[in-house]
């Protein structure tokens, strides 16, 4: 078996695609792209594909990874244009290489989200610092379990605040990305909308930039 | 707002991937310098839609011309719509995501009578004037697909009708379309072009006049370009006509996630209750070739798993064995399955169910449609018990053990007998599953039995006969519930109000289009859902609109008098259909018209194997 980690983007219109469905999508796109894809054994096989960390419904990614077994070995760059003729546009495989180190040493994911609000905010900025510097931020959270309060401040690594004008704003976000501690970019916003008063979104853009190992270098 | 607002709420409705497009295989061309801009409408969900055929071919067909292009509209859920209207967001295609007045061709299809105030709702989202005379500009909006030969509940609403099979008209209007345009001419010359294309029905040059008792006294044209009587288009040969090699796949589920491949057209039965069976005559076919090269090329461009053979009535193809042999070759070398809808109980052939097995195991349905031998000769089902009961007995030898038994209450002629026999056979099925299989091997069986309301159709022997009343179907599917005691059999029935309003409006004439403008302001939709259907607000409608329903689900028409669809022409003639509801009161069956013409007319269609 050749196993491979691809990179690619999904952007556009395809933010609505949830998880399952892209994954259905990109096993019909191997089809389409006839790769010698290797399948599970078992009653009911299936594709050698898996996707680290799937991006929240309604979050568009510019460097996901996704780890796919072919039973032949294939030049990465013939991997890349076969595989982007049989997907839709607003998914591209970006790059392709030989996985060392496996997905689950994933730690950080970066963010950036662009704000709009609804009413505008004096020194916006600062006062979305001083919310985030509170010691900390209990919101209500989805776990396994179902909603439940919890902390998240432990969970944001950075926060770069960029004010374009008192209701615009676009936030650059390193956050905790594992099993177990996850922060969502938009888990971080309900917490604004807590603390903060006045502060109701009118658009929000979110896109995943890239996934981090702990000490924030990217996964090879 | 404009549409790509749509974003600020897309996350906040169902399924947000129904209203995106852009999915492998759709085609988006430069909107604005394309002359012919069609946009092609399905008054229902994007899964429903998505699963129709019709709009598959059409769709590439359209998108094949460099001069046109073709998109998508659905109907927006619920939700969605609601949304759209807070956000002041008009009705738009998924490709070029443009408004649907910015098309030149409005074009919907009709599959199903309980769609019409969706195709209402969706002209008031897209602000195009409901009423045809009240379009001064802005798109032509058409009609087509089965309910179309009778499209008179809509005759306000609509410009046009293409009656028959699209592949040919549908370019043919596009070519007027496009010389029309150029021309500079009045929206009214363009009528009057296309009156004369053959299969093409302009409802507004056609004048209905009434008797007092709300029959009808004639039906005129009033325009020396339209035809007397519009004839329903064919295509005659089935091999060398479009049929797309790539089909869009979405990204989300829709029910028929798979490839289509349609094998032909039509179907020799003759069952009297069938519209389909009239109305796509001739039976035409696609050639083994033809179909093989098609199942290649669409597993290749689509990558699904599953290929469904598509047609009326698969196990009649007549070279059903090379066929499927040829298909599974290229089918299992890929990993893609086979399925054959449609099997017939009377040549239901073990071997081929078994080869289909082999990928993958699907779930075996019959429809004997009726419970009685009476009942079955009656409406022409043309299978006898013995028939069933030996694919019964083959099936359940071969391992399946869970059935599903088809049938309708309330067709003509039925009595309490025939409904209560539906319960007898059903306990035979169960019998005969005991008999099959032996002791050590039985793992029990599930036999589900459903019930749906008879819905006297036009173009059929039954399009003279009354529906059975609500409460006559009710009291009906009582008596059988009461009757089916074995813990085998499951039984499921319809709800019988839908079928009244769709027996409505299935024989309905022009006066229903201000029930449906009523219904549609009191905010009927999705009339085919349950959780959207609310019958009494349609009967208020009626009450309001002081339209009697009765007179056009329930009443005994004469064969003298003059239907609303009798200037329609779809090959099958009237003594045909008169012929054989004589035959249906005596349960004198008609036999498959392979084995001999029965004389339906179809031959001045000029096509198929009748010719």
């Amino acid at each position: 078996m050749f196993k491979y980690r691809l990179t690619f983007s999904k952007t556009g219109y395809a933010k609505y695609v949830s998880h399952l469905d892209l994954m259905r999508m990109f096993q019909r796109a191997f089809k389409r792209a006839e790769l010698p894809i290797a399948y599970s054994n078992g009653f009911n096989p299936h594709q050698k594909i898996s996707i680290a960390f799937p991006l929240p419904l309604g979050v568009t990614g510019t460097k996901e990874y996704m780890d796919v077994e072919l039973t032949e070995s294939l030049l990465f760059s013939e991997l890349i244009e076969r595989l982007n003729n049989a997907l839709p546009t607003d998914i591209r495989i970006l790059d392709a290489h030989i996985p060392e180190i496996k997905t689950s040493q994933i730690k950080w994911a970066a963010y950036s989200v662009d704000l709009e609000l609804k009413h505008p905010i004096s020194n916006l900025a600062q006062k979305i610092q001083n919310v985030l510097e509170q010691p900390t931020l209990i919101v209500d959270k989805k776990t396994k379990k179902g909603v439940a309060e919890t902390d998240i401040r432990p969970m944001i690594h950075t926060v770069q605040i960029h004010q374009k004008s008192d209701i615009e704003v676009k936030l650059n976000l390193l956050l905790s990305c594992a099993d177990g501690s996850n922060l969502k970019a938009s888990t971080l916003i309900d917490a604004l909308k807590k603390y903060l008063d006045g502060f109701e979104t009118d658009r929000i853009n979110i896109n995943r930039d890239g996934l981090f190992l702990e000490n924030q270098t990217e996964i090879f | 707002m404009r549409i790509e607002d749509i974003e600020k709420f897309l996350l906040e409705v169902q399924k947000p991937a129904r209203y995106i497009g852009g999915e492998m295989g759709s085609v988006v061309k430069p909107f604005d310098d394309t002359p012919c801009k069609v946009a092609f409408c399905f008054p229902d969900t994007y899964e429903i839609g998505m699963s129709h055929l019709g709009m598959k071919i059409l769709y590439h067909m359209i998108n094949t011309r460099k001069d046109s292009l073709c998109e998508r509209v659905f109907a927006p859920w619920i939700d969605m719509e609601e949304k759209m209207r807070e956000n002041n967001i008009p009705l738009f295609s998924l490709e070029n995501k443009r408004a649907v007045s910015e098309f030149d061709l409005i074009g919907f299809t009709l599959q199903y009578e309980m769609c019409y105030t969706n195709i209402l709702n969706m002209l008031d989202l897209a602000s195009v004037p409901l009423l045809a005379k009240d379009r001064t500009d802005g798109p032509f909006v058409c009609v087509g697909g089965p309910c179309s030969y009778n499209a008179e509940p809509l005759a306000d609403f609509i410009d046009f009708v293409m009656l028959g099979e699209g592949e040919e008209i549908f370019n043919e209007v596009i070519d007027a379309f496009i010389s029309w345009k150029s021309s500079g001419k009045k929206r009214e010359d363009f009528l009057q072009q296309i009156a004369k294309i053959p299969g093409i029905y302009v409802p507004k040059y056609y004048d209905v006049e009434y008797y007092n008792d709300g029959t009808i006294q004639s039906i005129q044209k009033n325009t020396e370009n339209a035809a007397d009587r519009p004839q329903k288009r064919i295509i005659k040969d089935m091999s060398s006509v479009f049929y797309p090699e790539t089909m869009i796949v979405p990204f989300t589920e829709i029910v028929h996630d798979r490839i289509m491949l349609e094998i032909f057209r039509g179907c020799t039965r003759g069952c009297r209750f069938c519209q389909a069976g009239i109305i796509y005559r001739p039976v035409r076919e696609k050639s083994v070739d033809r179909i093989c090269a098609l199942a290649e090329k669409l597993i290749k461009n689509t990558g699904y798993d599953e290929i469904s053979l598509s047609s009326l009535s698969t196990s009649d193809y007549s070279k059903l064995e090379e066929m499927t042999a040829r298909l599974l070759e290229i089918t299992q070398n890929k990993k893609v399955s086979l399925s054959l809808p449609s099997l017939r109980v009377d040549n239901f052939s073990m071997d081929l169910m078994k080869k289909v097995q082999a990928v993958r195991k699907t779930g075996l349905t019959f429809a004997p449609e009726a419970g009685t031998q009476r009942l079955r000769d009656v409406i022409n089902k043309g299978i006898t018990e013995e028939d069933l009961m030996h694919s019964m007995n083959l099936a359940f030898s071969n391992g399946w053990n869970s059935v599903k038994l088809y049938f309708m209450i309330g067709l003509p002629c039925e009595t309490l007998e025939d409904v209560l026999g539906i319960a007898e056979l059903a306990d035979k099925v169960v019998d005969c599953y005991y008999d099959s299989v032996p002791k050590g091997k039985n793992r029990g069986v599930r036999v589900t039995v459903s019930t749906s309301t008879f819905v006297p159709k036009p173009f059929t022997p039954f399009q003279w006969d009354p529906q059975d009343e609500i409460d006559s179907i009710v009291s009906k599917q009582r008596a059988l519930k009461e009757k089916i005691s074995r813990r085998q059999i499951t039984y499921n029935w319809h709800e019988s109000k839908v079928s009244f309003l769709e027996a409505v409006f299935a024989r309905g004439d022009r006066r229903l289009g201000k029930v449906l403008l009523k219904a549609h302001e009191m905010g009927c939709k999705f009339d085919g859902w349950n959780e959207t259907f609310d019958f009494d607000r349609w009967m208020h409608v009626f009450e309001v609109t002081g339209i009697d329903p009765h007179f056009y689900a329930n009443r005994k028409r004469a064969f003298s008098e003059i239907l609303p669809w009798s200037h329609i022409d779809v090959g099958v003639s009237d003594a045909f259909l008169i012929r054989e509801r004589e035959k249906a009161e005596n349960a004198q069956t008609t036999p498959d018209c392979r084995n001999g013409c029965t004389g339906c007319g179809a031959t001045v269609l000029g096509g198929g194997a009748c010719v």
